[in-house]
């Protein structure tokens, strides 16, 4: 009967036989199995199956809180026992419905129009929500009469509270609902959980976060919960319910009360400010106006009123500290001046003309701010007075490479890497970056006199103002914006540190740099500084004002300033659109945070000494 | 057609397929129905999965017909063929979008198809061919070093996808098809014991801590001491198996100590279910649950209770055999049982008789196709064998498989046909 052999005829019979036995008694070994599973065991298998509802039940994981540095609450998530109903199980005019409405207190003629646009909406009967924050009548009512109403459920969720209100609500973000792409694309998200959408919120989401825990749970036949399920009722003796694990706390590095001060002097206004600790980069406030209330997106944002936050023209929901980028104008002729210092090709080289209200510059006159002109001045008294015309004589001379190089050194022109998102990267032009824009030899020196005094392409951050006056406080030390002091968990064990590095910035000539903070000095102590409105008596600081014309109608009135001298605190930058001067609008604003500032330290030293 | 030919048709073989299909199809039909006082409650979004698979059974019964008529000599001829161009879909599916997390599919007008079926049957057809010249021995290390490297290639690109399950259906093809070739028992017991003896090591090393006999090891142990004494003409060969396992068993707890913890509880997961019952272990558990609860002679068409349940994902194709055991009982499920092993039976009875070497060692990876997919499949919704994602042939709804399946029993049809052709 074999049709060939490979090896001896007897041999491939004996395979074949080998195969067969292999295969029969796998095969009985399987009838076996199914004749205890379905024959000897079917008694507790049926029961099991008739009882069987039982169930998976996700325990949603709370999520994290954000405090400010001091450990005071900014962000919480509070628990609230929200009633939802199933579609399926219940029809819009049923009598039990009108009386659950009834009971509840709710508005049964709105309720059922809702209830039937729902059912509209959503044709695969998901749950809706009857009452958002149930209190405890409420609870008691429904569950006293589960059994009149087997189509509301009660389901502990968590929501999203912002104690404070606006308060540094570009800092901290928002939260929204997953979409279901998003439940899609990974896994352990599932349809109604929450991410962050914005902010602290969303970059740290993955801390915020926490882990679902599972519990399992036996449902009757009709869908209502029974109760936990027995783990020695089975042979399953291994089922461990898993508790859910709460997201870990951030703690920001921004003090609440100066953070309240800071929004205070913004309100009314549009722009912002950060203030910067120069010795370790925290952020110890910063403020974005106008703002929005992060509590709108908690409960879930109606269409109509994110298209009105997305339309106002005054964009609450844009964080100007981080993606607002602004000329520097005068500001930036602290780096200028720093350049032109270190440069072979300005002092020694050129003679300087006194300015008499303008430059003229081939064919063409730039314009002083000051119209009837500065008069002769020295290197100090031109960043004092902020006299332009002496910059632009500092821009035609120096090449234009060496303005971007110290530029880059303090910062400029590059993402400071703050812990938020969407940071833009600002703009320091370079010749290559003119030989791009324009093509090569298209464009002349006249372009170098605007950048001069950072006006023309020039763009920079309000992060990256405070973080360049920063590294000029501190000495030249590169530092690490971040709004996030440390994380931690539940139990204090800490998991994460912000960046409290300060790194001497190699290149920088702590000689030339010392110069141009001595002239930023008298840029508010003197007299005929235009920083003057920053004073405040008996402290020591240093500043440099900005009024940066633009296309936007009004000038943007800027103004950095760190103090005290001698061993800084803090750095400010305040950039208010539209408002005017900078020395006159933006600086009084830099006193008032000082004063603020020194203020509660030295009451709080007092404190310390007497306790 | 030659009436010598028609004569040669084995009946039996194409009426075991149309009954196994017609009984996955109706088993399909049964998932895709709701009970009228219950369609309030439920919406099915699988309903449409009976239309379309029995769109796929007619479109796998023409490419049966195909498959039966061509010369099988042009098999033989186009084995590379086969062969590269399933491994180079493979490679282009893992390349394609390794992002998605699944790369198992490719997608042809709308119709999604798994490149390691058409792997497999490529494999099949190259091993058989390259074993069927007559000077090969088996038992020659070169000779089992080349076919081992014909089977590594679309392994190691499967378990990349990643997909275990499907990947150990290579080694499986390789060693019976080398055994129907002759390979000698020993080397063939060299091949398996350690991978049993590694499996068995970890789940007793959990059986251990957690307090239970470690009841297999003890069998195995004993199996193996009775090889051994059967074996005892051939000394050299029984002292290396024994000293092969006992090396494995002694490094395995130390390489699973090493493992990241997650490693470590996904390989134990794979190995026993229970040790999981929030994932995998659910499955498993709501399996038994459906098939218990079936009893003699089951729920009856379309009263299946469980079926409804939480496993819902994989009741169509991977845990399909669990639906059809509840609603047709331990009688039900025995028949069926009984009908793959007609089937299987048909498949090797080919084996025997055809006179072509290429095509008994082809029929006999055929078989072996059939008895690893159902042997997994079914032992795995009855808790006997690990959850993977093998499905049941004929049963599981599924377009790929249906097609590989329907085209390898074609292919068993022609070599009964021309059984007398060399």
């Amino acid at each position: 009967m074999a049709g060939i052999n490979f090896q001896a005829g007897s041999l491939m019979e004996y395979r074949r036989r080998v195969v067969y036995f292999f295969v029969v008694g796998i095969f009985m070994i399987f009838c076996f199995r199914l004749f205890y599973l379905q024959v000897i065991r079917n008694n507790y298998y049926s029961r099991l199956a008739m009882s069987n509802r039982i169930h998976r039940e996700r325990i949603i994981a709370p999520r994290g809180f954000i405090r400010d540095a001091n450990g005071e609450k900014l962000v919480v998530d509070i628990p609230l026992y929200q009633i939802s109903i199933s579609p399926n199980r219940v029809a819009e005019n049923s009598a039990e419905l009108k009386l659950g409405c009834r009971w509840f207190g709710i508005d049964e003629e709105l309720f059922t129009k809702q209830f039937s646009a729902w059912k509209e909406k959503y044709s695969d009967g998901r749950e809706m929500t009857f009452i958002k924050d149930a209190d405890k009548g409420q609870i008691s009512i429904l569950m006293e009469n589960r059994e009149l109403f087997p189509f509301f459920n009660l389901a502990m969720k968590h929501h999203r509270q912002y104690p404070q209100g606006k308060l540094a609500a570009h800092i901290l973000g928002h939260i929204g609902e997953v979409t279901d792409r998003e439940v899609n694309k990974s896994q352990g998200i599932s349809p109604g959980d929450v991410i962050g959408r914005m902010g602290i919120e969303k970059v740290y989401d993955d801390f915020l976060r926490g882990t679902d825990g599972i519990r399992i749970v036996e449902k009757s036949a009709g869908g209502t919960r029974v109760g936990e399920y027995d783990r020695h009722s089975g042979d399953w003796e291994n089922i461990e319910p898993r508790l859910p694990v709460p997201g870990y706390d951030i703690y920001l590095t921004i003090d609440v009360n100066l953070q309240k001060k800071v929004e205070e002097l913004l309100e009314g206004r549009k722009g912002s400010i950060v203030v910067i600790d120069p010795n370790n980069g925290e952020i110890l406030a910063a403020a974005s106006y106008p703002v929005f209330d992060p509590n709108l997106f908690s409960s879930g944002v109606s269409d109509k009123r994110w298209r009105q936050l997305n339309s106002d023209p005054d964009k609450p929901l844009f964080n100007r500290f981080v993606q607002a980028v602004y000329p520097p104008a005068s500001v930036y002729k602290s780096i200028v001046g720093y350049a032109a210092l270190g440069s072979e090709a300005v002092f020694g080289k050129i003679r300087f003309e006194p300015c008499n209200g303008g430059y003229q510059f081939g064919n063409r006159y730039f314009k002083c701010w000051k119209s009837d002109g500065h008069g002769r001045l020295n290197f100090a008294e031109a960043i004092i007075k902020s006299c332009d015309t002496y910059y632009y004589q500092i821009g035609e001379a120096l090449p234009i490479d060496e303005i971007a190089s110290a530029a880059k050194l303090f910062g400029l022109g590059e993402k400071t890497g703050v812990d938020l998102s969407g940071e833009a990267r600002g703009l320091i032009p370079s010749r290559e970056y003119f030989n791009e824009r324009f093509g090569k030899g298209k464009w002349t020196k006249g372009h170098f006199l605007n950048c001069s005094i950072g006006q023309g392409d020039v763009l920079a951050t309000p992060v990256q103002l405070c973080m360049m006056t920063a590294i000029m406080a501190n000495g030249g030390k590169k530092i690490f914006p971040h709004f996030v002091k440390k994380i931690a968990g539940r139990n204090g064990r800490i998991v994460y540190r912000g960046d409290q590095r300060a790194l001497q910035v190699g290149g920088i000539n702590l000689k030339n740099l010392n110069i141009v903070r001595d002239a930023m000095e008298r840029v508010v102590s003197d007299p005929e500084g235009t920083g003057r409105f920053s004073r405040v008596p008996g402290i020591k600081s240093a500043g440099k004002t900005g009024t940066a014309q633009n296309s936007h109608g009004e000038d943007h009135a800027l103004f950095v300033a760190y103090a005290p001298i001698r061993s800084p605190r803090l750095t400010i930058a305040v950039v208010l659109e539209n408002a005017g001067h900078g020395g006159v609008e933006a600086g009084p604003l830099a006193r008032e945070i000082m004063i603020f500032f020194f203020h509660s330290l030295s009451n709080s030293e007092k404190a310390d000494e007497s306790g | 057609m030659d009436s010598k030919l028609v004569e040669n048709i084995d009946w039996v073989l194409v009426i075991t397929t149309i009954v196994l299909i017609g009984i996955g199809l109706l088993n399909l039909y049964s998932i895709g129905h709701i009970p009228e006082d219950l369609r309030e409650n439920f919406v099915s979004n699988e309903s449409n999965f009976f239309q379309r698979q029995a769109v796929w059974s007619l479109l796998g019964f023409a490419v049966l017909i195909l498959a039966a008529l061509l010369p099988f000599r042009y098999y033989e001829m186009t084995s590379y063929f086969f062969y590269f161009s399933g491994l180079a879909l493979l490679l282009f599916v893992l390349l394609l979008d390794p992002s998605r997390g699944s790369s198992r599919w490719i997608s042809i007008g709308g119709m999604r198809l798994q490149p390691s079926e058409l792997m497999k049957i490529g494999t099949i057809f190259l091993l058989a061919k390259v074993l069927s010249s007559k000077g090969k021995d088996p038992n020659h290390l070169r000779v089992i070093a080349v076919t081992t490297a014909i089977i590594a290639a679309p392994f190691l690109l499967i378990i990349k996808q990643p997909d275990l399950g499907t990947a150990l259906v290579f080694p499986a093809l390789l060693l019976s098809v080398l055994y129907w070739r002759g390979l000698d028992e020993g080397i063939m017991l060299l091949f398996i014991t350690p991978v049993v003896s590694a499996l068995l090591t970890v789940y007793s090393d959990y059986s251990i801590s957690s307090g239970a006999y470690p009841f297999p090891l003890l069998v195995f142990f004993v199996m193996m001491l009775v090889i051994v004494y059967r074996r005892r003409h051939r000394i050299f060969q029984s002292i290396m198996l024994v000293g092969v396992n006992l090396i494995v068993m002694l490094i395995v707890p130390g390489v699973m100590g090493r493992l990241q913890v997650y490693q470590q509880k996904r390989i134990l997961a794979f190995l026993r279910p229970e040790s999981d019952i929030l994932g995998m272990g659910w499955q498993v558990y709501q399996s038994k649950m459906a098939i218990g609860s079936g009893g003699i002679v089951g729920k009856g068409f379309l009263s299946g209770t469980q079926k409804m349940l939480e496993f819902l994902p994989e009741r169509h194709s991977d845990f399909v055999f669990s639906v059809l055991s509840e609603e047709m009982g331990f009688i039900g499920s025995v028949v069926i049982i009984a009908f793959f092993g007609l089937l299987i039976y048909r498949v090797l009875s080919v084996a025997v008789r055809t006179k072509s070497r290429f095509a008994s060692l082809a029929a006999a990876g055929i078989s072996a196709y059939f008895i690893f997919h159902c042997v997994i499949n079914i032992g795995m919704t009855i808790g006997l064998a690990p959850v993977t994602g093998l499905p049941l042939p004929l049963i599981s709804y599924g377009g790929s498989s249906m097609l590989t399946s329907c085209f390898l029993i074609g292919v068993v049809l022609n070599f009964g046909m021309r059984f007398y052709e060399y």
